[in-house]
């Protein structure tokens, strides 16, 4: 009258254990999360460094330096300028070589500043935008992975089953077990790699639209100063 | 394109994710108990009500050593009788010869009465070890019958005791059962009579109530008969033998309750 004992599996021998295909979608899996994960936190990084960039350069722009001086500083600086600075730097730079030559009248420099800002721009912003496509297509992608490899390993599992005369639980629940590690494999490398994606998306909107914001009033100063 | 700024922050995010995938590792392999464990309550009790489970004796009972072979009947070959030397004619001789005759009718005679007596000798052996083959056979089947008999009583046994020991888990179940519902129960409800309610419950075997249990017989207090039935809800999951052998008697249970007693 011995209880019938429950088989004893490890996560690791359910590893060893399972078919080559599902073990094969595990290391994709795994690959796809330790690539959204690093990608995650260099974005992180990144883009909480360009916000704290553009909060330092508006206060300091909006100080009332002396543009001139502002524009020597960056400049001459050993750092490359980033974002809202890269941003000023390219504008002002178009801005002050179009004001040298004689004759042309302010709206076409203020068109050639601005021309110079949207190129800095978008270039800062793609920048920013690296690596987001990546972590949207594992965001979108590994659940189904997963879930390919959970439906062959649970095909597999019902397949041993037809071998055997007598089924019970016990001949497919341990096969079963293993197929769902890719499933959560899959929602595992997804799940973070979806809110990162939606989180730094609306992060760097936010930053466009900043950086946007900036060059109007940033091109409205140009040209008062034109006249 | 790797700007500085984004080669500033590869080794430390490599870092990062390298650690929470270790992390996720652990927690998967530490984590989560993979090993299903029954309730230890229950798997206590159980142990300590059985006796001690009864070794089968070997089924199959050690096959007799194969009988001895018959020993081999060895072969007498009758010795060649000597060759007669040849004789010249010779009248002296030729008595010589006569005698000779005789000697060697005499000597074959001799061997044939031998031959019969070893041939005779031999049919004896061969009874004989039929014989005591015979006796084996018999000792043998004597012993298989015994050995099965023996097997017999002792299923019988074995089967007597699991009865008793099921008996014992199901009395021990009952109380429990009862006792859980007891402790639940508000007797002041029921007033100073004896009074007798009878409860009739489906049980799942998990011990959870199926549907609502069933008054067959009140007490004739409706507080005392909603006293019962409110221990019994909150009893919710009684204890059951988790064997499904000894559930099937605790499907459906007939509960009799005289609260005052």
């Amino acid at each position: 009258m011995k209880i019938e004992a429950t088989p004893d599996f490890s996560f690791l021998s359910m590893l060893t254990d399972a078919s080559f295909i599902v073990q094969l979608v595990l290391l994709l899996l795994l690959l796809a999360s330790f690539m959204s994960w690093w990608f995650i936190f260099q974005r992180l990084f990144i883009l909480r460094v360009a916000k704290n960039q553009a909060e330092e350069f508006e206060k300091e722009f909006w100080s009332g330096v002396d543009l001139q001086q502002l524009f020597q500083r960056l400049t001459s600086g050993r750092v490359v300028p980033r974002g809202m600075e890269k941003i000023f730097e390219a504008g002002f730079r178009e801005y002050a070589k179009l004001k040298k030559q004689s004759g042309m009248d302010i709206s076409s420099v203020m068109d050639g500043t601005r021309r110079a800002m949207r190129a800095a721009y978008q270039r800062e912003v793609d920048a920013l935008e690296r690596s987001l496509a990546f972590l949207a297509t594992v965001g979108s992608v590994s659940p189904y992975v997963g879930l390919f490899g959970t439906v062959w390993g649970i095909m597999n599992s019902f397949r041993g089953l037809a071998n055997v005369g007598q089924a019970t639980l016990a001949h497919v629940a341990p096969g079963i077990a293993e197929a769902l590690i890719a499933t959560a494999m899959g929602l595992f490398a997804a799940i973070p790699a979806v809110i990162a994606y939606n989180r730094y998306t609306h992060d760097i909107d936010r930053l466009a639209t900043r950086y946007e914001s900036f060059m109007e009033e940033f091109s409205n100063i140009l040209q008062r100063q034109g006249r | 394109m790797s700007t500085p700024a984004t080669a500033q922050y590869r080794f430390s995010a490599g870092v990062l994710a390298l650690l929470v995938h270790v992390a996720f590792f652990a927690l998967m392999v530490f984590g989560i108990s993979w090993q299903a464990k029954a309730p230890q309550g229950v798997v206590v009790d159980l142990w300590s009500n059985l006796p001690a489970p009864p070794t089968p004796p070997a089924m199959a009972p050690r096959p007799p050593p194969p009988p001895p072979a018959p020993e081999p009947v060895k072969k007498i070959e009758p010795k060649p009788a000597p060759p007669a030397p040849r004789q010249k004619a010779d009248i002296a001789l030729k008595e010589k010869r006569k005698q000779q005759e005789e000697q060697l009718k005499e000597e074959k005679l001799k061997q044939q009465a031998a031959a019969r007596k070893q041939a005779q000798k031999e049919r004896e052996l061969e009874e004989q070890a039929l014989k005591e083959q015979q006796k084996e056979e018999q000792a043998r089947q004597a012993k298989a019958l015994a050995d099965q008999q023996a097997q017999a009583a002792l299923a019988r046994l074995t089967q007597a005791k699991q009865a008793a020991a099921q008996q014992s888990i199901v009395d021990d179940y009952t109380n429990r059962i009862s006792a859980k519902i007891r402790g639940k129960l508000n007797k002041t409800l029921c007033g100073d009579g004896k009074p007798l309610l009878v409860f009739d419950i489906n049980l799942l075997p998990t011990g959870q109530l199926l549907g609502n249990p069933v008054l067959r017989q009140g007490s004739g207090i409706a507080a005392c008969d909603r006293a019962v039935e409110n221990a019994i809800l909150q009893s919710d999951p009684l204890p059951v033998p988790p064997q499904p052998e000894l559930f099937s008697r605790f499907r459906e249970l007939h509960l009799k309750f005289r609260p005052n007693e």
